[in-house]
C-alpha cells in the first residue's frame, strides 16, 4: 500500500512562529501590570537555576563577618542545594522534610565527611523560616502568604521583596528577609535573625536558565 | 462397716477439709513463667532467668494507631497521649513529643560535664577547643544556625546537644521512629506510634490488666470511624493469654463435661455414680494445690493446669471401682477390697513416675511434681475409703452400652497374646524419629505461647517501627556494687566500640552511657582546667578565629561551676524520673548489681565471645536470651532422662516385689512404653516437634498406661474379669480420649498439644494393654 503524503511543513512553520512570539507577549503582559502576583509568576517559571554566591554572615558572637563563597542550586523538586567552598567545605540540601549536612573536615592529612540529618518536622517554625527563601525561589505565593507579610517595591527590572513573619513563633527565628532581583532572576538575599544576626548573599547566575 | 474404714474415711475427709481451709486462706496464683526455667549454673544466670525479657520491658506497652490519614492519626495520637498521661496507673506516655521534660533537660544541661561521653581532657585542650570553635562556626553558617546559637556561647564543645540527643533517643535509640509533626510514625506513615509506661510491671498482673483496659477504653472514646488501636508488649500479651485461655477453658470444659457426662451416664446408668466419678479427682486437686501453697507460698497457673491434667488418671480409679459393683452400698466394701491391691499398685507406680518431676531443676516442675504426687495419693484414698460411704444404697444392675462392650471385648480378645509382636513397632518408631524430616524437640519458648503468630508478628513490627530493642541479645555485667558494675561496663566500651566499627553490631545501650561511674566522673571533672587557665586556653584557641574574644565567657563560668558540683550516683538518682528510666539497665538482684548492655543489630555472634570476661571487680558475658533459655531447657531435659530411667527401674522393682516374679513386670512396662513410643512416632510423622507440653503429656500417658496394664494383668488371671475390669478399662480410656480430644479444638497451642498427645496415647494404652493379656484368657473369656 502506498503511503499518502501529508503536507505538514507549512503547519510546523506556523507553530514555530507562534511559539517564538509567546515570551514576548508575556513580557508585554507583565510590563502592563507589575505586582506581587506577576513576580511570583515570573519566579515560578524561572525556578530551576544554579548560581555562584558570596555570603557575608555576621553575628554578635563574631568580631568580623564571615565571608562564605560557593554555589547554590534550586531544582524542580524545590530543594535548595548549597555548597560552601571557602573558608571550609560544607554541603547542605534543604527540602521540605529535612536538612542534610555533609561536613568535610581535615584532620591533618586525613579527610572525613560527616553527615548530619535534621528532620524539619521536629522544628515546625524553624522549618518555615528556613523554607521562606525557597518559597520565594519557587514563586509559591500561597505558602509565602500563609506565614509572611510581603511588601514589593521597585519595578520589573529591579525589584525588592520584603518578608516579615506573621506568627510570633516564627519571629523568634527570623526578623525579616529581603530579596532583590531583576525579572525572574534573584540577585540578592538578606536575612535578619531575631537576635540581630544577619546574612547577606549575592548571587551570580551561570548563564540564564 | 469396719471401724478402721470409718476412721480412715474420717482422716481423708478431714485432710480434704484442712486443704480447703488452706486454699481459702492462702490461695494466690502466680503467672510468672520464669519459674518454669531451671535455676542456672551461676548466680548471674539465675538473675538473668528471673529478669529475662520481663525485667526490661514488662511494664511497657507498645501502641500503634492506624486506619486514618496521617494528619488525623497525629490528632488521635495527641489526644490519646494527653488523656492517658492523666490516667492512674500510667507513669508516662512517650510519643516523640515530650521525650524529656523541661526539668529533665535542665538536669542534663547542668550535669553535662559529669554525664558526657566525650573525653574532656581532649575537649578542654587548646587543640580540642580550636576544633570545637570551628565546628560552631560551621554551625553558625548552616541553615540550622538558630538552633546552634541556643547553646553556642555556653557549650561550644557541644556536650548538651550530644547528651540531649542521647537521652531523648534513650528509649527509641537514635535510629528510632520516624517523626511527623513531632510525633512518632512508622516509616510509611501508615501508623502513629507511642510507648506507654505502666506503673505495674512483672508480677502485678491485676494492675497491668487495669491499665491495658483503660488504654482500650480511652481509645474507644477518642477513636474516629475506621481508626484502629494495636497494642503489644508483655503486659498486653499477659492479659490476652489469660483471656484466650479463659475463653477456651469455658467453652471446652462445658463441651467436655457434656460429652463425658453423657458417655458415663450411658455406661453406668446412674446420675449418682456420674457425679461421684469426679470426687477423687476434685479432692486430689484440692489437697495437691494446698500442699503446693504450703511448700512454695504460691501456686503457678501452669502448675494448676498441668497438675490437674496429670492427675486426670484419677478419674479411672472410681471407674474401676464402679465397674466391679454388683449392687449398691452393701457391695461397696467388698468390691473396693477386690480391686484395691491392683489400684494401689497403679497409684504407687504412677506416683513414682511423677515423683521424677519433683527432682527436676525447674521450680515450676517441682511444683507440678508435688501437686501430682499429693493429688494422686489423695484421689486414691478418697476412692478407697470415702467413696464406699457415698454410694447410693441401691444401684440398678443395668449395665450400660452392652453392644459396645461386646464388640470391644471381642476385639480385645483377638488382640490378646499379640504383645511380643508390638515390640516390633519400637524399631519402626526409632527409624521415624531418626530419619524423619521433623526435628524431635522444639525448645523455642515461643512455642509455649498462647499468643498466635500473627499477633507476635504485629508485636515485632511495632517494636521495629519504634526502633526498640528486640534481639534478646545482650551482654551482662555483674558486680558487687553499682559503681563496680558501671566501671565494668565502661571497660567493655572499647571492645564494644570496636565491634560497632567492625559492623558486628549496630549500636549498644548501657547504663554507663547515661550515668558514668564516679571514677570516670572524677577523672572528667579533674580534666576541666581552673577558670584562669581555661580563659587563657580559650584566648589561645581563638587567636585566628572570627569569634569575639569574649564570646565564651559563659562557657568558662559554667565549666568552673561544674568543678564544684557533687558527683552523681545511681543512688542519688533513685526516685527521680531519670532514675526510673535507668532501672532496667542497672539493678540489684540477690545482692548482685547487674547491668545489661543491650546489643542492637547483632550480625556475628561468634565475634561477641570477647565480651565474656572474669575481670577484677566484675564479670561479664554475652547472652542470647532465647538461645540460652533453649539451651538450659535442653540441658535440664537431658538431666531428666537419667531420672526417668531411675523411675522406670523403681517401678520395675516395685512390680517385681508385688508380683514376686522378675518377668511379670514386663507385661506392665512393655505396653506402657509401646504406647509412649508409638505416640512419639505418630506425632513426629505428623510433623509435630515436641514441646514441653508434649513431654508433660507423655508423662500422663505413662500414668495411664501403668494403670491400664496393671488391670489388664488381672484379666490374665481371672477370665471373668473381662466383664468388669475390661469395662472399666475401656470406659476409662474413652473418657480420657473424649476429654483430651476436645482440647484439640482449643485456640491455644499448648492446650492443643496436650489434647492431641494424651488423646492418642490413652487410646494406644488401651490397645497395647489388650495385646499383652495372656492368650489363655481368650478361650475362657466366653464362659
Amino acid at each position: 500500500m502506498k503511503r499518502r503524503r501529508v503536507p505538514v511543513g507549512g503547519v510546523r512553520g506556523a507553530c514555530a512562529v507562534l511559539l517564538a512570539c509567546l515570551p514576548a507577549w508575556s513580557c508585554l503582559a507583565v510590563e502592563a501590570t507589575w505586582d506581587f502576583n506577576r513576580l511570583m509568576e515570573l519566579l515560578g517559571r524561572n525556578s530551576t537555576f544554579t548560581a555562584e554566591f558570596v555570603e557575608l554572615r555576621s553575628s554578635f558572637l563574631l568580631k568580623r563577618p564571615l565571608r562564605l563563597t560557593g554555589t547554590i542550586a534550586f531544582d524542580a523538586r524545590r530543594a535548595v542545594e548549597k555548597v560552601i567552598e571557602s573558608p571550609f567545605f560544607e554541603h547542605f540540601v534543604i527540602d521540605r522534610e529535612r536538612v542534610v549536612i555533609h561536613r568535610k573536615n581535615l584532620h591533618g592529612k586525613e579527610q572525613t565527611v560527616r553527615t548530619v540529618r535534621y528532620s524539619l518536622q521536629n522544628y515546625p517554625f524553624l522549618s518555615k523560616a528556613i523554607n521562606g527563601v525557597g518559597n520565594v525561589f519557587a514563586g509559591d505565593r500561597e505558602l509565602l502568604d500563609e506565614v509572611y507579610h510581603t511588601t514589593l517595591s521597585g519595578g520589573r527590572e529591579a525589584w525588592e521583596l520584603k518578608l516579615e513573619p506573621k506568627h510570633e513563633k516564627l519571629a523568634e527565628f527570623v526578623d525579616s528577609i529581603v530579596v532583590r532581583g531583576s525579572g525572574g532572576v534573584i540577585e540578592y538575599v538578606r536575612t535578619v535573625e531575631a537576635d540581630g544576626d544577619e546574612s547577606e548573599m549575592t548571587l551570580h547566575h551561570r548563564g540564564e536558565g | 462397716m469396719p471401724r478402721t474404714s470409718k476412721a480412715a474415711a474420717l482422716a481423708v475427709v478431714s485432710t480434704v477439709a484442712a486443704a480447703l481451709a488452706v486454699l481459702v486462706a492462702k490461695f494466690s496464683v502466680s503467672t510468672d513463667l520464669s519459674v518454669f526455667l531451671p535455676e542456672g549454673r551461676s548466680v548471674v544466670e539465675r538473675v538473668l532467668m528471673t529478669q529475662l525479657d520481663r525485667g526490661l520491658t514488662s511494664n511497657l506497652v507498645f501502641a500503634g494507631v492506624t486506619g486514618a490519614k496521617p494528619g488525623e492519626l497525629a490528632r488521635l495520637n495527641r489526644e490519646l497521649a494527653g488523656r492517658l498521661a492523666a490516667e492512674r496507673g500510667i507513669v508516662q506516655v512517650l510519643n516523640g513529643e515530650r521525650a524529656l521534660s523541661e526539668e529533665d533537660r535542665q538536669w542534663v544541661m547542668d550535669n553535662r560535664y559529669h554525664l558526657t561521653p566525650s573525653a574532656l581532657a581532649e575537649r578542654f585542650s587548646v587543640e580540642g577547643l580550636v576544633r570545637s570553635f570551628e565546628e560552631r562556626l560551621r554551625g553558625l553558617a548552616s541553615p540550622m544556625a538558630p538552633l546552634e546559637k541556643k547553646f553556642l556561647a555556653r557549650d561550644p564543645t557541644g556536650e548538651i546537644v550530644r547528651l540531649l540527643e542521647r537521652w531523648q533517643g534513650e528509649l527509641s535509640g537514635d535510629r528510632g521512629p520516624a517523626t511527623r509533626d513531632g510525633l512518632w510514625f512508622s516509616a510509611d506513615e501508615q501508623r502513629t506510634l507511642m510507648m506507654i509506661e505502666l506503673q505495674s510491671g512483672g508480677l502485678d498482673f491485676a494492675g497491668q490488666e487495669r491499665a491495658v483496659d483503660a488504654i482500650e477504653r480511652i481509645f474507644d472514646e477518642v477513636a474516629t470511624p475506621g481508626s484502629r488501636l494495636i497494642l503489644s508488649g508483655p503486659a498486653v500479651f499477659a492479659v490476652e493469654t489469660r483471656d484466650v485461655i479463659q475463653r477456651d477453658a469455658r467453652v471446652l470444659s462445658l463441651a467436655a463435661a457434656a460429652l463425658v457426662g453423657a458417655f458415663l451416664f450411658a455406661a453406668f446408668r446412674s446420675v449418682a455414680l456420674l457425679l461421684l466419678v469426679l470426687a477423687p479427682l476434685g479432692c486430689g486437686a484440692l489437697v495437691g494445690a494446698a500442699a503446693v501453697l504450703l511448700a512454695f507460698g504460691d501456686i503457678h497457673g501452669v502448675t494448676l493446669a498441668f497438675g490437674i491434667t496429670l492427675i486426670g488418671v484419677a478419674v479411672d480409679y472410681p471407674i474401676h471401682f464402679f465397674s466391679h459393683l454388683r449392687d449398691g452400698r452393701g457391695d461397696a466394701e467388698r468390691s473396693i477390697r477386690r480391686i484395691w491391691p491392683t489400684l494401689r499398685l497403679g497409684v504407687v507406680s504412677t506416683v513414682v513416675a511423677y515423683a521424677v518431676l519433683a527432682l527436676s531443676e525447674y521450680g515450676g516442675l517441682r511444683q507440678i511434681g508435688l501437686f501430682t504426687v499429693v493429688g494422686l495419693l489423695t484421689a486414691a484414698a478418697v476412692t478407697r475409703w470415702v467413696l464406699p460411704f457415698l454410694l447410693p444404697r441401691e444401684l440398678p444392675l443395668a449395665r450400660g452400652l452392652p453392644g459396645v462392650h461386646g464388640a470391644l471385648r471381642a476385639l480385645g480378645a483377638r488382640l490378646a497374646g499379640l504383645g511380643p509382636w508390638t515390640l516390633l513397632l519400637i524399631p519402626a518408631v526409632v527409624a521415624v524419629l531418626a530419619l524423619g524430616p521433623t526435628p524431635l524437640r522444639d525448645l523455642d519458648m515461643d512455642s509455649l505461647s498462647a499468643i498466635d503468630l500473627e499477633r507476635r508478628a504485629e508485636d515485632r513490627a511495632l517494636r521495629a517501627d519504634l526502633g526498640f530493642w528486640y534481639g534478646g541479645r545482650l551482654a551482662m555485667v555483674a558486680a558487687g556494687s553499682s559503681e563496680a558494675a558501671l566501671k565494668g561496663s565502661e571497660e567493655l566500651r572499647v571492645n564494644l566500640d570496636r565491634l560497632v566499627e567492625r559492623g558486628v553490631i549496630d549500636r549498644y545501650d548501657m547504663a554507663a552511657g547515661f550515668i558514668p561511674s564516679q571514677a570516670r566522673q572524677r577523672r572528667q571533672i579533674d580534666a576541666i582546667p581552673a577558670p584562669d587557665e581555661l580563659r587563657a586556653r580559650v584566648a589561645e584557641a581563638l587567636a585566628e578565629s572570627p569569634f569575639r574574644e569574649d564570646a565564651f565567657e559563659r562557657f568558662i563560668d559554667e565549666a568552673a561551676a561544674a568543678r564544684e558540683r557533687p558527683l552523681l550516683s545511681v543512688e542519688s538518682l533513685r526516685g527521680t524520673r531519670m532514675g526510673e528510666r535507668l532501672e532496667a539497665l542497672l539493678f540489684e538482684s540477690n545482692g548482685l548489681w547487674v547491668a545489661p548492655i543491650l546489643l542492637h543489630g547483632v550480625r556475628d555472634e561468634s565475634a561477641l565471645e570477647s565480651l565474656n570476661r572474669d575481670a577484677e571487680g566484675f564479670q561479664s558475658f554475652y547472652l542470647n536470651i532465647k538461645a540460652e533459655a533453649s539451651e538450659i531447657l535442653a540441658r535440664s531435659l537431658a538431666r531428666v532422662v537419667p531420672l526417668l530411667g531411675l523411675g522406670v527401674a523403681a517401678i520395675y522393682v516395685l512390680l517385681w516385689i508385688a508380683y514376686r516374679h522378675p518377668l511379670r513386670p514386663l507385661r506392665v512396662l512393655f505396653p506402657t512404653f509401646s504406647a509412649v513410643a508409638v505416640t512419639l512416632g505418630a506425632l513426629n510423622l505428623a510433623g509435630v516437634s515436641l514441646t514441653l507440653m508434649h513431654l508433660t503429656s507423655l508423662l500422663l500417658i505413662v500414668g495411664l498406661g501403668l494403670d491400664y496394664a496393671l488391670f489388664y494383668n488381672r484379666l490374665s488371671d481371672h477370665a471373668r474379669e473381662w466383664g468388669t475390669t475390661f469395662k472399666a478399662l475401656w470406659v476409662s480410656s474413652f473418657t480420657t480420649v473424649l476429654v483430651f480430644g476436645i482440647l484439640c479444638f482449643s485456640n491455644t497451642p499448648p492446650l492443643r498439644a496436650i489434647g492431641l498427645t494424651v488423646g492418642l496415647g490413652a487410646f494406644l494404652c488401651l490397645a497395647f494393654g489388650a495385646c499383652w493379656t495372656a492368650r489363655v484368657s481368650l478361650s475362657r473369656s466366653g464362659s
